[in-house]
């Protein structure tokens, strides 16, 4: 009975402890989530106070891609006037396909700049530079650059939607939440292509290959094509969960479509991550002296 | 003779620098083939109820499409070539070579686009044929056109985007104004035959030199006519030498004014 007591109390000791070394750890995990949100914010600050040194330029290339994805709108709208739907999707349905395309990939570069950079930078050995700061590599080499010109697409995105819907709130904050989920979808999807630099070399060429179907694919109808190619839209290159189940959602929403959703993306982006730290671990530095400005 | 045999030498090293990055070229010419391939979807998805629309079937659109994705991917860097020599200021070291700048970016520019046009060629007949068959009503004999036709497209669309990457000597930034030229191309001709758009815009767009880069050629392939080709090639002609001749006119003013700092 005694020994008994005795045993309960070390288990109810060890118990104690891995609770607090559990609680420690969610702590220090939840310390190091809002850390790095804090260096996704600052360099967000700053890479944006940077493009604004140039105010003319920021502008110009800003509407200039505004004005690009507006080509498109003209293409469509073209085709809607001598058919009524494509696959079941009308001309409103495609300009909330490209809302969500528009706004997810501005949000992914203005956010993640240096997403299909990074061959050229583990190629150029200019990694060094991120390896010796007290952050995560993964989060610190993709949030610090801004592109100025995916502003354009974000807020395009935001007046297609607008033009369509109306002033909704539930179905904006609905289309806010896509555009972050997917952005980051996006990006997760992009960085695996990336990091085969780690293990093949230089993988700009997939990256980019990556890119191109990604766009191309979240950008017409997913109606048109056969269901091999479906498949891959919603693995290897989920376009489905970046643009298609979103644009479901918001027609007609329901709470497990969005958990399965944000689900998928977390996983996604949890093998991204895996993906680039096993990667990582192969790099071999070239001594290069860089400075990052 | 010995100058046309140095820019001969410069188009070939253009062939050769191409052919060397392999993973490029594959890319180039794979993103081709999804173009139509997502296209070939998309027209059959429209066609679904429908058997022609404008005249154009399914194949023969899809044939129009390759043909004009062919020009228009067959394309050289020339415009980001130009913008980069300039604003880094590397133009300063091209400047005291014996060559001029803008036949050297030419030649370049040349073998850039034989060796894409030669990925883009087999790739564009293959998915063709494997998809849609033969192009319904295939008149042999207009071949010489459509080629002739191809290349004044080709050439056209390089002056065009020479001449825009060289605005450079006085902009910032002129990457906008590339995309809004480019988008016009694309939707004067490239995405849809003029055929299908509104009749004025057209009546504007037969004015304009977009739709002779990608609907000219493309459009003599799928319904050719000796009348299309003379109502069409003259002006093809016509733009190519008119942005040749500006883009000589936007060098030399342009190189004037070339202030480059540091060395």
């Amino acid at each position: 009975m005694l020994m008994g007591d005795k045993k309960s109390g070390i288990q109810a000791k060890e118990k104690t402890g891995t609770r607090k070394d559990g609680d420690k750890g969610g702590r220090r995990l939840a310390l190091s989530f809002l850390q790095h949100l804090r260096l996704i914010c600052l360099y967000f600050k700053y890479n944006l106070l940077s493009a604004m040194e140039y105010r003319v330029s920021f502008i110009l290339q800003a509407l200039g891609m505004a004005l690009n994805n507006a080509f498109f709108l003209f293409f469509w709208w073209v085709i809607f006037q001598k058919v009524s739907s494509i696959g079941g999707y009308g001309f409103k349905d495609v300009m909330v396909i490209w809302a969500l395309s528009s706004s997810t990939y501005g949000f992914l570069h203005i956010l993640f700049g240096n997403v299909r950079e990074l061959p050229r930078i583990i190629m150029n050995g200019e990694l060094d530079t991120y390896l010796l700061q007290p952050k995560n590599v993964y989060v610190n080499v993709y949030c610090s650059r801004m592109i100025v010109s995916a502003w354009g697409d974000l807020v395009y995105g935001f007046v297609l939607i607008l033009l369509v819907y109306g002033f909704a709130p539930l179905k904006l904050l609905l289309f806010i939440l896509f555009t972050a989920a997917g952005g980051l979808l996006a990006g997760a999807i992009m960085s695996v292509a990336d990091t085969l630099t780690f293990y093949i070399g230089n993988s700009s060429g997939i990256s980019r290959l990556v890119t191109e179907f990604l766009i191309n694919f979240s950008i017409y109808p997913d109606s048109i094509y056969r269901q091999s190619v479906k498949v891959i839209m919603y693995t290897l290159l989920p376009t489905g969960f970046i643009v298609f189940l979103p644009f479901r959602l918001l027609s007609a929403f329901n709470w497990y479509g969005l958990l399965g959703l944000l689900a998928i993306d977390a996983v996604y982006i949890g093998i991204s991550y895996l993906f680039f730290k096993r990667g990582l671990e192969r790099y071999e530095s070239g001594n290069l002296i860089t400075t990052k400005l | 003779m010995r100058k046309l045999r140095k820019y001969l030498l410069v188009v070939k090293t253009g062939i050769n620098s191409n052919l060397i990055y392999t993973a490029d070229f594959l890319a180039g010419a794979l993103f081709f083939a999804l173009v139509i391939f997502i296209f070939m979807q998309l027209w059959e998805a429209i066609f679904f109820n429908d058997g022609s629309m404008e005249g154009y079937t399914v194949n023969r659109l899809v044939w129009y499409y390759i043909a004009a994705e062919m020009v228009i991917l067959s394309k050289s860097d020339v415009f980001r070539s130009m913008n980069e020599e300039i604003k880094s200021g590397n133009i300063a070291y091209k400047l005291n070579k014996p060559y001029s700048f803008v036949l050297y970016q030419f030649s370049e520019g040349m073998g850039q686009i034989a060796v894409r046009l030669m990925t883009n060629l087999p790739v564009g007949l293959l998915l063709g044929f494997l998809y849609v068959g033969k192009l319904e009503g295939l008149n042999i004999s207009a071949l010489p056109a459509v080629v002739i036709s191809t290349m004044l497209g080709i050439l056209l669309n390089f002056f065009m985007d020479a001449f825009i990457g060289m605005t450079s000597f006085w902009t910032e930034d002129n990457s906008a104004l590339y995309w809004i030229v480019q988008k016009l191309s694309f939707m004067l001709g490239l995405f849809l035959p003029l055929e299908f758009l509104p009749k004025i815009i057209r009546e504007i767009a037969l004015y304009l030199p977009f739709s002779y880069i990608a609907y000219a050629p493309a459009r003599l392939l799928t319904s050719f006519s000796m009348e299309e080709f003379l109502s069409m090639v003259p002006i093809q002609i016509l733009y190519t030498v008119l942005f040749a001749a500006l883009s000589a006119l936007i060098y030399s003013r342009g190189v004037r004014k070339l202030n480059v700092n540091g060395g």
